[in-house]
């Protein structure tokens, strides 16, 4: 199997068959929170991809030349955190600089990005499957293009459900988690299409 | 290892990754520095916070950012009219003797309550109005008529609007702010802004024949024409089948009121209800 492929690969994997809203439930919070409309999802997916790709090469490099020479590798999990805290920090100034719509929009999301359990859990991934750094970057881009998906999706279901009947039971998050669990269960099956 | 080299090791290395990252986000922040006006937080403090959108900017905060830019006058707040322009105006240093905020408030433009306006058909399920006009499940006969669900009820921000028993929308003078929300929900559109003053209004929206409206309601107006001849002033003119009284011509005489033969003309005392609610 060629690099190439191999990369498709992981990025596959990590986007669809592993998609880490549908299959691994990971996200949801945001994933809920931020699908009222098309550009509100749209915005935190950019968000979350800028973040997710530059936390975990930043975490991969702090991990690989700073903790496992010093013999710390207990410390990733703390130090993890801080280097994504960091860069939502970044995305927020930035943000609130070029895009204050969209910023004012995304609310209390955007700090959120920091407990967003994906970023974490894609910086742990990366240390744990033992990727080198082009297998690391190309995993949590897949991961995070995934992770826009979802939240497309979702936010497109969503606007059409606005005009809909939906019975009183069944209105807001209930309905939406029904929804989600169809979606889930549909990208089941594309549990085959990487190996 | 021993347990104290673990803890200098673990604390050095994360106080070097604070420190480092802490140089990093602090050049950042320096590159993209937002300027902010202070004045605008301090103005959106006076403002009412209501976010009504009645000043013609999106929310209070976008109000503060055009008067601290001055390319907003400070007596735009209907809300919180001329007390809140006078405390702008304190705040900012300017002088102001004569600040007049004009008073707005929303009257709603059908008399057609349950027991007047003729049904044709029994709605059940959900109550809405936007969802009733839309899909054309109305009740009543007029189609230009309240459909009385109270959608305006739910918008108004101020809770100046209640249903009555003749499901038609009252609106409580002393709260309303003339933020005009209610003008834009309601998909008939039945309410009109209008200056807080006394007025004669045309109680009607309903622009058909007079023996169409006459099939339709018993308040409805039926384009008689009568208003018109009548008034000493000549300040009544039938436009599209419903009188359009002038402002600045009627002298609130109450003639038209009166000759009116299904009382869809009627005189509005909001001006003196407004006064005497404040006594």
């Amino acid at each position: 199997m060629g690099e190439i492929q191999h990369l498709m690969n992981i990025f596959i994997n990590a986007a669809f068959a592993q998609n880490f809203v549908f299959i691994r439930f990971l996200a949801l919070c945001s994933f809920v929170g931020m699908t009222t409309s098309m550009s509100n999802a749209v915005g935190m997916g950019g968000a979350v991809t800028f973040v997710t790709v530059m936390a975990s090469v930043i975490s991969y490099a702090v991990f690989q030349f700073i903790l496992i020479p010093l013999h710390l590798g207990y410390l990733q999990t703390i130090a993890f955190i801080l280097t994504i805290a960091v860069f939502v920090q970044l995305v927020e100034i930035y943000l609130k600089k070029v895009v204050p719509s969209l910023y004012r929009a995304m609310g209390i999301y955007l700090p959120l990005i920091a407990t967003n359990c994906m970023i974490l859990a894609i910086a742990l991934l990366n240390v744990t499957e033992g990727f080198n750094l082009l297998e690391a970057t190309v995993f949590s881009f897949g991961a995070s293009i995934g992770y826009v998906l979802a939240l497309v999706v979702l936010a497109g279901i969503r606007e059409r459900l606005n005009y809909a009947k939906i019975p009183s039971i069944f209105k807001g998050y209930p309905l939406i988690f029904f929804i989600a669990a169809f979606i889930a269960v549909a990208f089941m099956g594309l549990q085959g299409i990487a190996r | 290892m021993s347990l104290t080299q673990i803890v200098i090791a673990s604390s050095g290395v994360m106080l070097l990754l604070g420190a480092i990252f802490g140089v990093v986000l602090g050049y950042f922040a320096k590159m993209f520095k937002t300027q902010e006006n202070p004045l605008v937080e301090q103005i959106s403090e006076i403002l009412p916070g209501a976010n009504c959108g009645a000043c013609g900017f999106s929310g209070c905060r976008a109000l503060a950012e055009a008067i601290a830019n001055g390319k907003a006058s400070i007596n735009l707040c209907r809300v919180g009219g001329e007390e809140t322009a006078r405390n702008i105006a304190k705040f900012l240093g300017i002088e102001a003797e004569n600040i007049s905020v004009e008073k707005y408030i929303a009257i709603p433009l059908c008399q057609g309550g349950d027991s007047l306006a003729l049904k044709n058909a029994v709605v059940s399920g959900i109550k809405s109005c936007k969802v009733a006009n839309n899909l054309n499940l109305t009740e009543k006969v007029c189609n230009f008529g309240c459909l009385g669900y109270g959608d305006c009820v739910l918008v108004c921000p101020f809770n100046a609007i209640r249903m009555n028993e003749e499901k038609l929308p009252e609106v409580d003078l002393e709260l309303c702010t003339g933020c005009g929300i209610c003008v834009k929900e309601c998909p008939r559109k039945i309410f009109a802004l209008f200056p807080l003053s006394d007025k004669v209004l045309a109680l009607c929206k309903n622009p058909e024949k007079g023996s169409a409206v006459r099939s339709a309601c018993k308040v409805g107006c039926i384009t008689c024409y009568v208003c018109e001849k009548k008034c000493p002033e000549n300040a009544i003119k039938m436009t599209n089948n419903l009188p359009v009284i002038d402002i600045d011509k009627c002298n609130l005489c109450g003639i038209c009121v009166e000759v009116c033969p299904t009382k869809a003309i009627s005189l509005i005392k909001a001006l003196s209800a407004k006064e005497n609610a404040k006594k």
